[in-house]
């Protein structure tokens, strides 16, 4: 009989799947953080979330997660964790988060798949779902947009200059925000 | 027909069916460990005379009815749920007994959660799988053939504090049985079994052609349709049919197992939030938007909706475009049968919705979590848009 490797004896794959997706959940709540900073859609659509409304996206059962916060006009990256959070989304497991943070589903499809749940209200769920969307548009390559979202958004005039803030300022904060 | 690349489905309702099935349910409570049910149900119910037909049916068993709580309002609320889980408790009562349409089951499943978990704040269930502990046992008797809420994992309940409306599913909200018993619908007038009727089909159609479609909720969905199309005006127009009663009750269960494995789309999103704004009963509502949901969607699911073309009673022409256009126009040709022979609004404004609420249904129905599983994205100017067209 074999044991469960369950916690202890974790293979390499499942290693290297939990660092992408641990380093992805850092990228998506930085440029959460920078996007809200700058594009008016998003600010506009944080304009119906109460202040410090706290929304935590992680790995069950004790896998990496983050957590923003909104703050003012805008979000704040909190860091690693829950955070007290009223909002989760929780992905099943490693692979299922894995699955959407390297863009090779939506995050829609993993709400249908059951690979996700949200703890929480769902009127405030779709409000962050449409509040990623926009940062996504910004953080994900278009070829990978056209797959995994019901109607690719379009890139125009100002969004161009959001995007390229975005660029410049995404890799000093991931620095930053490492150690959160 | 395509398999998807993944799927789950979880339906474990017993269902008991048929002429006098009423008279199982001490049965049934023996066999589910219980001795003392909590009946919940409303008014309505009451009037019709349904009530003592489940009284009637203890005579001579072992089982008894701890507590009747017959005030169950058109929405169920904390509020009301706190209050009946008290009955519950103070009368020791062991099992609930719903007896209703879609406000006395989600309330009997709330109570279900606050008597298990011991709690009077429903808020911290918010969501999905959130329940962990085995529920009390929990039979449904449905007297209206629409909701389908026999047969689902999910309770819509207030909160009077917040004025939201609470969205919670898990497995465990599923009833232990459900007993289909024609007697038990027969008294509903011709308006509301056409707008339960649609509100059934509603959940079939949208079942099929919805984001988490799989081959079982899809045979489901199948037969319900076909159960609804053979039965449905024949219902309206004869409400003593039983034979067509029963069938319809079976297609409300079917359509219910499947859209709550498969859930629905813009139909719903648009019906909730014209409920939540102008009080549109749900049914009558996705009678409405059905037909302008199912358009809206061609343009990604034509295939799969084309698919129901030969129930709808429309000769496959080979063209998926064509084809779902047929299904959209006999649903709006049901409609307006259901118009003619009981009155049944057709259009938001026969439903008595003001013109000017139709930007708050927008906004609201955007917040909906059905909306997220509909095929085509809706944004608030597609929302909107669906709106002036279904007034």
């Amino acid at each position: 009989m074999t044991e469960s490797i369950g916690g202890a004896g974790l293979s390499t794959g499942y290693r290297v799947k939990r660092t992408v997706v641990r380093t992805s959940l850092l990228a998506l709540g930085t440029a959460f953080e920078i996007v809200s900073k700058s594009c008016p859609a998003l600010q506009a659509e944080l304009g119906a979330w109460e202040e410090g409304r706290t929304v935590s996206m992680g790995v069950l059962p004790e896998g990496p997660a983050m957590a923003i916060r909104k703050e003012s006009d805008h979000v704040n990256y909190l860091g690693q964790g829950e955070h007290s959070s009223t909002l989760k989304f929780l992905f099943k497991n490693m692979d299922s988060a894995f699955l959407v943070l390297t863009g090779q589903i939506g995050s829609d499809q993993a709400f249908a798949e059951h690979r996700a749940i949200v703890h929480g209200s769902l009127s405030e769920a779709m409000e962050m779902n449409r509040a990623l969307a926009l940062v996504q548009k910004y953080l994900m390559p278009g070829l990978i947009l056209n797959k995994t979202t019901k109607r690719p958004p379009q890139m125009k005039g100002q969004d161009w200059t959001i995007y390229t803030k975005l660029m410049l300022t995404l890799t000093p904060s991931l620095v930053m925000n490492w150690s959160k | 027909m395509t398999i998807p690349n993944y799927y789950e489905f979880f339906c474990p309702v017993k269902i008991v069916c048929g002429a006098q099935a009423l008279k199982n349910l001490p049965y049934e409570m023996e066999q589910l460990g219980a001795r003392r049910a909590l009946i919940v149900t409303d008014p309505g119910v009451v009037a019709a005379g349904l009530l003592k037909q489940v009284q009637a049916a203890f005579e001579g068993s072992d089982r008894e009815i701890g507590a009747i709580f017959d005030q169950t309002p058109p929405d169920s609320s904390d509020k009301v749920i706190n209050q009946v889980a008290k009955l519950f408790n103070e009368k020791k009562c062991d099992c609930l007994v719903a007896v209703g349409g879609g406000s006395s089951i989600d309330t009997a499943k709330g109570i279900n959660i606050v008597v298990t978990e011991g709690t009077d704040d429903l808020l911290q269930f918010q969501g999905a799988e959130r329940l962990k502990k085995p529920m009390k046992p929990f039979i449904v008797i449905p007297t209206t053939a629409g909701t389908g809420s026999e047969a689902t994992m999910a309770a819509v309940i207030t909160n009077t504090e917040k004025k939201i409306k609470m969205s919670i599913t898990s497995y465990k909200l599923l009833p232990n049985v459900a007993i289909l018993d024609p007697k038990m619908t027969l008294t509903m007038p011709p308006k509301i079994t056409a707008a339960t009727g649609m509100d059934a089909l509603t959940h079939a159609v949208e079942a099929y052609y919805c984001m988490q479609k799989n081959p079982v909720s899809d045979s489901l969905s199948l037969v319900a349709i076909k159960l609804i199309l053979e039965n449905l005006v024949q219902v309206v127009q004869n409400g003593n049919d039983e034979k067509a009663r029963l069938a319809m009750a079976n297609a409300a269960l079917l359509a219910g197992m499947s859209f709550s494995n498969s859930l629905v789309g813009v139909v719903h999103s648009l019906a909730h939030a014209t409920g939540g704004v102008c009080h549109v009963p749900h049914g009558l509502a996705n009678a409405i938007f059905l037909p302008w949901g199912v358009e809206y969607n061609i343009g990604k699911k034509a295939a799969i909706i084309a698919e129901l073309a030969p129930l709808f009673g429309a000769k496959p022409t080979g063209n998926a475009s064509q084809d779902a256009a047929a299904v959209v126009q006999a649903i709006r040709d049901l409609n307006s049968k259901l118009k003619s022979i009981c009155g049944m609004a057709t259009t938001l404004k026969e439903a008595g919705v003001p013109e000017d609420k139709l930007e708050a249904i927008s906004k609201v129905a955007l917040n909906d979590g059905t909306m997220a599983m509909n095929p085509e994205e809706v944004n608030l100017q597609d929302a909107l848009g669906l709106l002036k067209k279904a007034y």
